[in-house]
């Protein structure tokens, strides 16, 4: 243990104070934030743009009015929607039609049908439960639009913004205990589903990127410069060296996928194109589901480029072998967006099952329905690495790949 | 008294279909080194001579325990190393002229990090730093990045790591080459110090001058077998070393004697 903690320092001490490595670490995090801002900026203004929406235009809002007496003593959600357009878009107006909980099938049809932009459920009895002092029940609101239209999708995203500046003791689109989905859009070239298919191939790519920086140079690099056979030449076990450095890297790793990680999820209000919080886009659920799914996968990248650089005898070489390997993710991360993987038997497939578990943490609203294949996913990133790891092992003790190739 | 003994060992090596083809041979192994027996005494230094691929680095990279031999025996005080690997490595230093170090760190963090490795506490390694940076005039430079170092004190600072553990085993593989010869002469007056501190120290290299200002017994290795071993006076005798060395090597290749 004394040993592998040596090499484990030794390894954080060579990652940590080099400007170098440090750039390489932690420049994908930046760049993910960066990139994905800028791209929110210029994506979403072709799907849902402010500055596409006609001047002029009516929003129309269908809402239930079992809070409301009339037009007049609108719910404070309206009243906010009704002064941030009157502030900041000035020609538009809004529209309210208001209708009972029964009729709310029938009116998610007719958001269907671009009759309306939005629907409102407000949950029964909503007046008196929201305002009420000193209850813990939360009161559910409901939102429902078409991602399809891009005037809805804009309403859509201003409204949740906008609730957290109306309420404070509710629930969004809850119901019976699950997340029910707010798109009600039959097709399937929506705006999330975009970003489905954009947020694994970026964020995968750059995760990987992390890892041909820094695993090839761990033992290839050992290799090249010579100072492999005077660390084997120490009384240590061969598997004490093997197991210090992929726990330094990993570490190392986790950093830098933290960062990245970061850059992600504070770079979603861009991306969505909204000022809304970043709870709002994406549950608590959805946060811990995919920091999971990354830093698992940032793992099994680490144990298979590890195994990459101890069986290369060179960083080039290394290199050569691992760029490959991120063709290959990056051409994985694309399949789901061809073929519906939701199947749980896509989950027993390593590599592929990350992105399609990404891809479903993005884009669909019922967390619990996916919880199986994540933990499928996360199980099958976590066996293959201690696989990974075994392997490498096992290779520090042949010495024709160690000395002689 | 410590010694240590070699029994018989061979080794040899795949050859990959690469190798193959460029040699144009259909050989798919090579033996590189053949029944080598051989024992090393305390104070005391032994030298391998043999041209480039002879195999005196494969027999001294075994000797370290580095790599294992496909048969034969090593024994370091009538106990076969590999019953206690870990111990043995203790006892053995073992050394290239290669440059050996990673650039980024300085040669005070290198060394402390090696001494830790090899189980030395936080005052042996002070001891031991202390002296062999005072010995090869590191001390000045101790805190600066070997990338910074120029090339002959890289080449100290890698001799004074591989010593690290002061150890009663010193196996050096070619001492002198790409060495200055300022370096060159601190190696070899250093070598004559250790042997003075009852050290067993083998040696291998290609150059007669060393083996015969440094060495007491030599070995001479061609093509993997050993062909001639003794007392340097005794080998020579009324010859240079040189001379001894050619006849063999010719005699090898099936030529006249020159």
């Amino acid at each position: 243990m004394k040993n592998i903690k040596t090499i484990f320092l030794k390894e954080l001490k060579r990652y940590f104070t080099e400007p170098r490595m440090l750039a390489a670490l932690y420049l994908p995090g930046i760049i993910i934030f960066l990139v994905y801002s800028l791209m929110g900026k210029f994506v979403t203004s072709a799907f849902s743009p402010t500055s596409q929406i006609p001047q002029d235009y009516t929003y129309r809002i269908v809402a239930t009015n079992n809070n409301v007496t009339s037009d007049s003593t609108a719910p404070l959600l309206f009243e906010n929607l009704n002064q941030y357009i009157a502030l900041s878009e000035k020609t538009n107006k809004t529209d309210y039609h208001y209708i009972s909980l029964d009729e709310v099938d029938e009116y998610k049809d007719a958001i269907k049908d671009h009759q309306y932009d939005v629907l409102v459920v407000f949950e029964d009895k909503f007046d008196e439960s929201i305002y009420q002092e000193g209850s813990e029940k939360k009161v559910n609101i409901s939102l429902f639009y078409d991602g399809s239209s891009q005037n809805a999708t804009y309403l859509y995203t201003l409204l949740s913004s906008l609730l957290t500046e109306s309420y404070t003791n509710y629930t969004v689109n809850l119901e019976n205990g699950a997340f029910i989905d707010a798109n009600l859009s039959t097709e399937n070239y929506t705006f999330k589903n975009v970003m489905s298919f954009v947020i694994p191939l970026v964020t995968i790519s750059l995760l990987f990127s992390t890892v041909i920086s820094i695993c090839p140079e761990a033992i290839a690099g050992e290799k090249e410069r010579g100072t492999l056979a005077s660390l084997l030449m120490t009384p240590i076990k061969r598997s004490e060296l093997a197991l210090g450095k992929i726990s330094a890297l990993t570490l190392i790793s986790l950093t830098s996928g933290t960062v990245s990680f970061l850059g992600l999820i504070f770079s979603l209000p861009s991306l969505y194109g909204t000022d809304a919080s970043i709870g709002i886009i994406f549950s608590a659920g959805s946060f811990i589901m995919l920091l999971l799914l990354m830093i698992t996968s940032l793992i099994l990248f680490v144990t298979l480029g590890l195994l990459i650089s101890t069986f290369a005898k060179s960083i080039k070489e290394a290199g050569s072998y691992l760029t490959p390997l991120m063709t290959i993710l990056m051409i994985s991360a694309v399949i789901p967006f061809a073929i519906d993987m939701s199947n749980i038997g896509f989950a027993f497939i390593p590599l592929l099952n990350i992105v399609s578990s990404m891809n479903l943490i993005i884009t669909e609203s019922n967390l619990a329905s996916i919880v199986p294949y994540l933990a499928v996913t996360v199980s099958i990133n976590i066996i293959f690495s201690g696989l990974l790891v075994f392997l490498s092992a096992k290779m520090f003790n042949n010495e024709n790949i160690m000395f002689q190739r | 008294m410590n010694e240590l003994r070699v029994e018989n060992i061979t080794k040899s090596f795949k050859i990959s279909k690469k190798q193959q083809k460029n040699s144009k041979s259909n050989v798919d192994r090579i033996v590189a080194l053949q029944d080598f027996s051989a024992s090393f005494k305390e104070g005391e230094i032994y030298g391998l001579l043999g041209p480039n691929g002879a195999g005196k680095t494969t027999a001294l990279r075994i000797i370290a325990s580095l790599i294992k031999a496909d048969s034969g025996e090593i024994y370091f005080n009538d106990k076969n190393i590999y019953d206690e690997i870990y111990f043995y490595r203790k006892k053995v230093g073992f050394l290239t002229s290669e440059l050996k170090l990673d650039d980024f760190f300085t040669p005070d963090y290198t060394f402390t990090y090696m001494s830790r490795l090899y189980g030395l506490s936080e005052e042996e390694t002070k001891a031991n730093k202390e002296k062999l940076f005072n010995r090869f005039g590191i001390s000045a430079f101790k805190d600066v990045k070997i990338h910074d170092l120029s090339t002959g004190m890289k080449q100290k600072v890698s001799l004074a790591i591989s010593l690290c553990n002061n150890p009663d085993v010193i196996i050096f593989d070619e001492p002198t080459n790409g060495l200055d010869i300022v370096a060159s002469k601190d190696v070899e007056d250093y070598l004559l110090d250790l042997k003075k501190e009852n050290k067993i120290i083998i040696i291998s290299t290609h150059i007669f001058s060393i083996i015969e200002k440094l060495c007491d017994r030599v070995a001479i290795i061609l093509k993997g077998k050993k062909v001639l071993e003794g007392e340097l006076k005794e080998v020579t005798k009324d010859k240079s070393l040189d001379n001894v060395f050619f006849d063999l090597y010719y005699k090898e290749q099936g030529h006249e004697e020159y």
